[in-house]
C-alpha cells in the first residue's frame, strides 16, 4: 500500500473533511474563549425566588436586551439553575462594569401620553396592582383580553385631568421614550403600512412624538441637504443621539458622527411606524424605534374628569388571526402590556452580586499556559508510548491523532459556543481518553494474538472503545441536561463531543494509519 | 519481564489491598476542605512585586474584616514577583443581609398584593351596586385583605430592620425616615445592600493594598445562595450520573459479578481520590468535581479492557489474558498519569488553582484505579470465570 492509498482511505477522508469543516467554522465564526481566558467581568445575579424555565428565559432575554440596547456587544447572559444568572462582559474596566451594574439595577420608565400630556407613568401605578384576567372567547369566537391596574391617589387626579374631554384619543404607551435623540427616516419609512399622504402621516407621527412642550425632532432624509441643514440647527447638548435605520448608507452615518451625534441604529422593522384606524381616527399603534409599544384608546366613560383609581386596558384579537392562535396572541398581548405598565420590570426582584473580574493579560497568560500544557502532555505521552512498544514510527500517527482531536475540539466548541474553564478541562480529559484508546488499538495490532486478521483485531479494540465511549457519554448526560450548572456543562459538552469525534472519526483514522504502517509485518 | 501475578496460586489475596486503601481514604475524607464555590466566600488572586508576609496579611484581614477563616497561599509567580491567593470566608453579616433581602422581597410582594386587594374591594363596596349577599362577602374579603396587609407590613418592616442592622458595619446607620411607603423602603434597601457589598469589597482590597502593591487581580465572590445551589446540584449530579452508568454497565454485561466489579472500580477511584483530597488539602470545588466525574470515564477504560479480554476472548487461559490486559492497561494508565503529571507540575509552577485541582484529583484517582483494577477487579472477574468453568 502506498501513501496515496492511505490518503484515499474512507477513514482518513472523513478526518480531513471534519478538519476542513472545523477550520471553516473557526474562520467564519471565530473561536470564542470565556472570560477566564479572554479576560472580562462576570456579574452574578440572584433572583428573589426560584422561577420556572419559561420565566427564567424571559428574564435572561430581558437582561440581554437591556444590556445590548446600552450598546454593549458580546454580552453573555446565562442562567445557572433556577435562581441565578450570570452576566458576562468581555471587558474589565471598572467604569464600564459599574455602569452595567447600574443599568441592571435600574428600572425602566413607562409613560402613557394623551394628546401630548403625560397621563400616567409607572411610578403612580400601585405595585402589585397589575392584574391580567384569563383571555375569554365570546359567542362570535372573538378572543378578548384585559389587563387591570390601580393608580395612587395623586396618579388618579393627574390621569383624570389629562384624559378630560379626550374620548377615543390614543394613550401612547412608551417604554423608555428617548428624551435625548433625533429621529431620522425616509419618506417611505414614515408612511409605513398606511395609505396616508406624506403630510398627514408626518402630522400624526409628530403628534405622537410630543410630550409637554418638547418633541422628538423627526427629520426626513430623502433630501439629505435639507436634512443636514435641519440637523445643524439642533441643540446637540440636548439631542446627543441620532436614531436611524441600520439600512441607511455608511456615508450618512459617518456624516452624523462627524456632526457629533451618537448614532443609534434600529432595524427597518423598528423604525417603521404602524398606523391603525379606529373610531374614525388614525393613530400610531406601534413604533419601536421610539419605544412606543401600544396605543389603546380612551373609553369615553373615563374622560369626564372624575378621578378613579382602578383602570383596565382591554381588547380583542383581530379576526385576521387564525382561530387556533388567538389564545396565544391574547396571552402575548397581556404579557406585553404587563411588562410595559411595570416599566419593563423583571417578573421577580433581582439581587446584583459582586462582580468577578479577570484582567485580560491574566486571562491570555492562562490560555497560553493551558495550550503549552496540552502540547507538552501529548508530547511526553507519545514518547512514553513509543518507548513502551519500541516503535518510534508510531509517534507520527499518535501525534496526528491527538493533534487533530485538540484542533477539532477547540475549533468546533469555540466556534459554536464558548470555551470556558470547564470546556478546557473536558478537552484535556477527552485527549487523555483518546490516548487510552490509541494505546488499545496499538496494543491489539502490535502485541495481541498473531494469526488473527488486522481487521478482526481492530474490531476487538473498537468494541472496547465504543462501549467506553457510550458509557462515558451516558455518565455525562445528567450534567448536561439536568444540572443547570453552567460551569460544568461546558465540561460535559466537551467530553461528549470528544467521545463522538474520537470514536467515530479520529480513532478509526488512527487505525487506518497504523494498518498502513504495519502492512509489511502482517504478511509474515 | 514481569512474572504473571495472576499465575500464582495465592493471587486472590490481592483483593485485600484496595480495601486497605479505602479504609485509609475514609479516614481522610472528612478533612476535605470545601472550596468557595461550595461554601461561599471570596477568592482573590493577584500578583505583586512587594515582599509578602502571609502571617501579617492574615492578621490584617482577620482584624480588618471581622472574619475568622482566612487562608493565604503565596508562591513565586510565572512572570517574576509573587503570586498570592487569598481565600476569605463568607462575611456573616453580608450573608444574613442577602438572605433577609430575599425574604423582604417576598413579603413585599405579598404586601403589595394585599394593598391592591384592599383598594379594589373598597371600590366595589363604595360603588354600592352589590346585592346584600355580595356586599357581606366583599366586606369579609376586605377584612381578610386588611389583615394580610398589616401582617406583611410588619414583616416587611422587621426584615428591613434586620437588614439595616446587618449592613451597619459597612455603611453606617441608614436613615430610613425618607422612606414613607413600602416601595420607597424597597428601593432604599436595594441600594443600601448594594452599597454595603461594594463597601466590603473596597475594604477587602484596602487591607490588601495596605500590605502590598498590585494592579491586576481577580476577585471572585460566591454568595451563600449560589454556593448552596452548587452543593445541592453537585450531589444530585453525582448520584444521577452514577446510577445511569450502573444501568448501562449491567445492560452490557448482563451478569452480576462483572458489572459489580466495574462499578466497584469506579467507586473505588472516587473514594481514593477523595481520600487524597483530604490528605493533601485539595479543596472540593467545581473544578475538582469535574475531575472526579472524569475519573468514572478513566476507570471504565481499564475495567472494560480487563473484563472484555477475560470474558469475551478465546485465546490462551483466562489468567494469561488477565495478565495481557494488565500490561496494556498499565500502559494506558501510565500515559494518563504522565499527562496529568505534566499538568500538575505546570499548575504548581504557574499557580493555576483550577488546573492544580483537576490534575491532582485525576492523578490520585488514576493511581487508585491501577490498584483497584488489577488487585480487586481482575481477581473478581477471574474468580467468576474460573468458578463458572467448574
Amino acid at each position: 500500500m502506498r501513501i496515496e492509498e492511505l490518503l484515499r482511505d474512507k477513514r482518513m477522508i472523513l478526518l480531513f473533511a471534519l478538519l476542513a469543516l472545523a477550520f471553516v467554522l473557526a474562520a467564519t465564526r471565530g473561536v470564542h474563549f470565556g472570560i477566564e481566558f479572554a479576560g472580562g467581568t462576570r456579574i452574578p445575579i440572584t433572583l428573589e425566588r426560584p422561577v420556572d424555565p419559561l420565566t427564567l428565559t424571559e428574564i435572561t432575554n430581558n437582561i440581554k436586551n437591556r444590556v445590548s440596547a446600552f450598546g454593549l456587544q458580546q454580552v453573555l447572559v446565562k442562567a445557572i439553575g433556577d435562581t441565578e444568572i450570570y452576566v458576562e462582559l468581555p471587558k474589565s474596566d471598572p467604569g464600564l462594569v459599574n455602569s452595567t451594574m447600574a443599568l441592571l439595577g435600574k428600572q425602566g420608565k413607562f409613560e402613557g401620553i394623551v394628546d401630548g400630556r403625560v397621563a400616567v407613568s409607572n411610578d403612580v401605578i400601585m405595585p402589585g396592582s397589575i392584574r391580567a384576567a384569563e383571555p375569554y372567547m365570546d359567542q362570535a369566537n372573538n378572543v378578548h383580553w384585559e389587563v387591570g391596574f390601580a393608580l395612587t391617589e395623586g396618579g388618579a387626579i393627574r390621569f383624570a385631568d389629562a384624559a378630560k374631554g379626550k374620548a377615543n384619543y390614543p394613550v401612547y404607551m412608551f417604554l423608555d421614550r428617548p428624551e435625548d435623540a433625533v429621529l431620522l427616516m425616509t419618506r417611505s419609512e414614515a408612511i409605513g403600512n398606511s395609505t396616508l399622504a406624506e403630510s398627514e402621516a408626518l402630522e400624526i407621527l409628530n403628534n405622537s412624538l410630543t410630550k409637554g412642550n418638547t418633541s422628538t425632532p423627526l427629520i426626513i432624509i430623502d433630501d439629505w441637504n435639507a436634512a443636514k441643514a435641519r440637523l445643524e440647527g439642533i441643540n446637540r447638548s440636548i439631542y446627543a443621539k441620532a436614531i436611524i435605520s441600520s439600512s441607511a448608507s455608511n456615508a450618512t452615518t459617518t456624516e452624523l458622527l462627524g456632526m457629533g451625534f451618537e448614532v443609534v441604529q434600529k432595524t427597518e422593522e423598528e423604525i417603521t411606524p404602524q398606523f391603525s384606524v379606529a373610531e374614525e381616527r388614525v393613530s400610531v399603534s406601534e413604533w419601536r424605534a421610539v419605544g412606543l409599544l401600544s396605543a389603546p384608546l380612551l373609553n369615553p366613560s373615563i374622560t369626564e374628569g372624575e378621578p378613579g383609581r382602578l383602570y383596565s386596558i382591554s381588547g380583542a384579537v383581530p379576526p385576521s388571526i387564525p382561530q387556533g392562535l388567538r389564545d396565544t396572541y391574547a396571552r402575548n398581548e397581556v404579557k406585553n402590556l404587563r411588562s410595559i405598565l411595570s416599566g419593563g420590570a423583571l417578573p421577580v426582584h433581582i439581587i446584583i452580586g459582586t462582580p468577578t473580574t479577570i484582567p485580560a493579560p491574566l486571562g491570555a497568560e492562562f490560555l497560553k499556559y493551558s495550550l503549552i500544557g496540552a502540547v507538552a502532555a501529548v508530547f511526553l505521552v507519545v514518547i512514553a508510548v513509543a518507548l513502551r512498544y519500541q516503535a518510534f514510527k508510531i509517534a507520527i500517527p499518535l501525534v496526528i491523532t491527538s493533534g487533530s482531536e485538540l484542533i477539532l475540539l477547540i475549533c468546533i466548541l469555540g466556534g459554536l459556543g464558548t470555551i470556558d474553564l470547564g470546556s478546557m478541562a473536558g478537552i484535556i480529559g477527552a485527549i487523555g481518553t483518546g490516548v487510552d484508546a490509541q494505546i488499545l488499538i496499538t496494543d491489539e495490532l502490535l502485541t495481541q494474538s498473531k494469526g488473527v486478521t488486522t481487521k478482526r483485531r481492530l474490531g476487538h479494540a473498537f468494541y472496547i472503545i465504543m462501549t467506553n465511549a457510550t458509557i462515558a457519554v451516558i455518565a455525562m448526560v445528567p450534567l448536561l441536561f439536568f444540572s443547570g450548572l453552567v460551569e460544568i456543562t461546558g465540561f460535559a459538552l466537551s467530553v461528549i463531543f470528544g467521545m463522538f469525534i474520537g470514536a467515530l472519526v479520529t480513532r478509526p483514522a488512527y487505525g487506518a494509519m497504523l494498518e498502513f504502517m504495519l502492512e509489511g509485518r502482517d504478511k509474515l | 519481564m514481569i512474572p504473571n501475578i495472576y499465575a500464582r496460586a495465592d493471587y486472590k489475596r490481592l483483593i485485600v489491598i484496595p480495601f486497605i486503601f479505602i479504609l485509609i481514604s475514609f479516614y481522610f475524607i472528612p478533612h476535605i476542605p470545601a472550596g468557595i464555590d461550595l461554601r461561599g466566600g471570596i477568592l482573590i488572586t493577584l500578583q505583586t512585586t512587594s515582599t509578602v508576609n502571609p502571617e501579617a496579611l492574615q492578621s490584617a484581614l482577620v482584624q480588618g474584616l471581622g472574619v475568622r477563616d482566612v487562608s493565604i497561599k503565596a508562591s513565586p509567580g510565572p512572570i517574576g514577583g509573587t503570586g498570592v491567593e487569598v481565600e476569605i470566608e463568607q462575611n456573616e453579616n453580608l450573608a444574613t443581609a442577602e438572605k433577609t433581602l430575599r425574604a423582604f422581597y417576598e413579603e413585599y410582594q405579598l404586601f403589595s398584593e394585599a394593598d391592591y386587594d384592599v383598594l379594589s374591594l373598597k371600590g366595589q363596596i363604595e360603588r354600592g351596586n352589590l346585592s346584600a349577599q355580595d356586599q357581606a362577602k366583599a366586606r369579609a374579603s376586605l377584612a381578610d385583605a386588611e389583615a394580610r396587609r398589616s401582617t406583611s407590613l410588619t414583616a416587611v418592616n422587621q426584615d428591613a430592620d434586620t437588614l439595616f442592622t446587618s449592613i451597619e458595619p459597612f455603611i453606617g446607620r441608614v436613615d430610613r425616615s425618607s422612606a414613607t411607603t413600602a416601595t420607597d423602603l424597597k428601593d432604599l434597601l436595594t441600594t443600601s445592600y448594594e452599597q454595603a457589598k461594594s463597601a466590603y469589597r473596597d475594604r477587602v482590597l484596602g487591607v490588601l493594598r495596605g500590605q502590598m502593591s498590585f494592579t491586576d487581580f481577580t476577585y471572585k465572590d460566591v454568595s451563600p445562595s449560589l454556593s448552596e445551589f452548587f452543593l445541592q446540584k453537585t450531589i444530585q449530579v453525582v448520584i444521577i450520573s452514577f446510577l445511569l452508568t450502573a444501568v448501562v454497565v449491567v445492560l452490557i454485561f448482563r451478569s452480576f459479578v462483572p458489572s459489580m466489579a466495574v462499578m466497584f472500580g469506579a467507586v473505588n477511584d472516587i473514594i481514593f481520590a477523595l481520600g487524597a483530597m483530604g490528605l493533601f488539602g485539595i479543596p472540593l470545588t467545581l473544578a475538582s468535581l469535574g475531575a472526579l466525574l472524569m475519573l468514572i470515564g478513566f476507570s471504565l477504560d481499564t475495567d472494560m479492557l480487563l473484563t472484555v479480554r477475560i470474558m469475551k476472548r478465546e485465546e490462551g487461559n483466562p489468567r494469561d489474558r488477565a495478565f495481557g490486559a494488565f500490561k496494556t492497561g498499565l500502559t494506558m494508565s501510565m500515559a494518563a498519569i504522565t499527562a496529568f503529571a505534566v499538568l500538575l507540575v505546570l499548575s504548581i509552577l504557574l499557580q493555576l488553582p483550577t488546573y492544580f485541582q483537576i490534575s491532582a484529583v485525576a492523578l490520585a484517582g488514576l493511581v487508585g484505579d491501577v490498584i483497584a483494577t488489577w488487585c480487586t477487579n481482575a481477581v473478581m472477574v477471574l474468580w467468576y470465570v474460573e468458578g463458572r468453568r467448574k
